[in-house]
């Protein structure tokens, strides 16, 4: 065989290996390609580290003044069920322990408290900061965090729900996560309502006996947000990022929904991160889980794709090589 | 401890891709050989490159970060007028991050960005420096995000639907939210140099209800701003 000849060859099996690990992207990652991860937001608007928990999971407490729109504890067995829903994927051990409902005023507050016991709090604001409650001359109004401080929802009155995420900035590890309802009359006299009834879906949001805004599924797809999940692109999952009036469908993950989990958080082997080498987990401040202190590896198995590349990279590199020869 | 890379699954393989576009940068393959040998149509040396230049950008776009919140539409122009105090083209000029009142005990971040109006469509003047407030930000080694909040960086061009939240006084200027969060908020971008300009409002930190598939979140800024004045009439005139 001439030189020519091994040179084409070789240049042959790199580009086939090319297309297989085009096709293998466009093929074998399809499942994986819809779910998205959260990253920590860089200065300069790139994407930082995937957020993600050294534990698999988090605890949660539910606050225990709940809404006055649903009667009963419904409202914190649909919030469970939402957390239930994840940790019962089979693929995954993701664990949501149930440290009870919060019943001391003062701990309604969300955000991360260095050096202080940090709970990932649900709760519901009942009073808007924009309807009184905040004095017109407190520095909160200029600084930020009236919310905390007076018990109010701080945030604009178009949000139903949001989750405040705290992570170590240069890893992705989250600290802590607290998911907020909006249960406040707004400034122009309107208030969502919150159900937890199965059906029929409201036509519209003055109708009462229907699904309105459903607390299983809001918190559902709060929830995926506290484990480290962005929007995805598949229209049925639960973390995807539209829903219309009434929608349920989110209390149940789609597969798009399983596939992240159970790549991110696999059963029985290491929690996926975005990170190329060795990382230190720091304290997580939750008491119940007194700061992992371990070191976890973020490397994956070599990927199908990954070793078709390298066999592309490898394959031209012996072709410059044996054309240098020539 | 390792300087972290800032891989994840979909972007580890956009790394590789990276890695593999250096790579091959250097090497000039053998078009015409390679067509006789293996029967393949005639390409140009550099096409294998653009390929993975094109897998590279795919790839990449697949990876971008999404964050979300539950906000309740419509979030139409009309509608993003109608809840506004006022409406700005601004460029962004600082951007600093800093704990709620009472320092770290706040336990919440937020970001004060400072803007350079360039023009004002909706709503009283909010003079030559305007001063927004967003939840979240980054602060020593701490990053904490409320999903679902515009970002807004030093030396981006925005339209910004503002609330007011604290009016100016005593040399103090007035403090703006903005509407709708993210929805709230278009960058403004021009394609390629000389054409027109471009607004682009990125909702995939949203989670909406009751929005409308018609709405646009990629407008000239001429009818942008069109739009929006027309809408504001209106609000006017009701």
């Amino acid at each position: 065989m001439s030189c020519d000849q091994v040179r084409a060859r070789i240049i042959g099996i790199a580009i086939i290996s090319l297309f297989a690990a085009l096709g293998a992207v466009v093929l074998v990652s399809r499942p994986a390609l819809a779910w998205v991860r959260t990253t920590v937001h860089l200065a300069d608007g790139g994407a930082g580290p995937c957020l993600f928990w050294g534990p698999r999971g988090h605890s949660f407490m539910i606050d225990a003044r709940g809404t006055p729109d649903v009667p009963g504890l419904s409202a914190f067995s649909a919030i469970r069920d939402g957390f239930d829903t994840w940790a019962d994927a089979g693929c995954s051990d993701l664990v949501f322990p149930d440290l009870g409902l919060s019943t001391n005023p003062a701990d309604r507050v969300v955000g991360y408290f260095p050096g202080q016991y940090n709970r990932n709090l649900v709760l519901f604001r009942t009073a808007s900061c924009d309807n009184g409650a905040v004095p017109p001359s407190d520095s909160c109004l200029v600084s930020g965090g009236c919310g905390n401080k007076y018990d109010c929802w701080d945030h604009d009155s178009s949000v139903i729900a949001t989750t405040t995420t705290t992570t170590n900035r240069a890893t992705g590890q989250m600290l802590d996560a607290d998911i907020e309802f909006n249960d406040a009359t707004a400034a122009d006299g309107t208030k969502y309502t919150f159900t937890t009834i199965d059906s029929p879906p409201c036509a519209d949001s003055s109708q009462s006996n229907c699904v309105n805004i459903d607390v299983q599924n809001t918190a559902t797809h709060e929830e995926g947000h506290t484990i480290g999940l962005g929007h995805s692109l598949e229209s049925t999952a639960t973390m995807y990022a539209t829903a219309p009036m009434g929608e349920t469908s989110k209390r149940h993950l789609a597969q798009d929904d399983l596939d992240a989990i159970c790549t991110i958080y696999p059963k029985g082997a290491q929690t996926l991160t975005c990170l190329g080498g060795p990382i230190e987990l720091t304290a997580s401040g939750e008491s119940d889980h007194a700061g992992c202190g371990c070191t976890s590896s973020g490397s994956a198995a070599p990927s199908l794709e990954g070793s078709l590349l390298a066999i592309a990279l490898f394959s031209l590199f012996r072709a410059r090589r044996v054309r240098a020869a020539i | 401890m390792v300087r972290p890379r800032f891989l994840d699954e979909r972007s580890r393989l956009a790394g590789a891709e990276r890695n593999a576009l250096v790579c091959l940068r250097p090497i000039e393959i053998d078009a015409s050989l390679l067509a006789s040998r293996y029967g393949l149509p005639s390409m140009s040396p550099r096409l294998p490159h653009l390929r993975v230049l094109a897998l590279c950008s795919a790839i990449a776009l697949l990876a971008l970060a999404a964050r979300a919140t539950t906000i309740r539409g419509p979030a139409d122009l009309a509608t993003l007028t109608a809840a506004a105090d006022a409406v700005v083209l601004a460029k962004v000029w600082s951007s600093e991050a800093h704990w709620g009142t009472g320092g770290a005990q706040s336990g919440q971040l937020f970001t004060t960005v400072e803007l350079v109006p360039r023009e004002q469509w909706v709503g009283e003047s909010v003079g030559d420096r305007l001063v927004v407030r967003t939840p979240g930000g980054e602060l020593g080694e701490l990053a904490q995000e409320v999903v679902g909040t515009p970002r807004l960086h030093p030396g981006d061009e925005v339209v910004l639907f503002l609330r007011l939240r604290v009016s100016a006084r005593e040399g103090r200027p007035a403090i703006y939210e903005v509407s709708h969060w993210a929805l709230g908020a278009f960058t403004v971008l021009a394609p390629a140099p000389g054409a027109d300009k471009r607004a682009i409002r990125n909702r995939s930190g949203v989670e909406c209800v009751g929005c409308r598939a018609d709405e646009s979140d990629n407008i000239s800024l001429a009818e942008l701003r069109a739009n929006v004045v027309a809408a504001a009439a209106n609000k006017a005139r009701r």
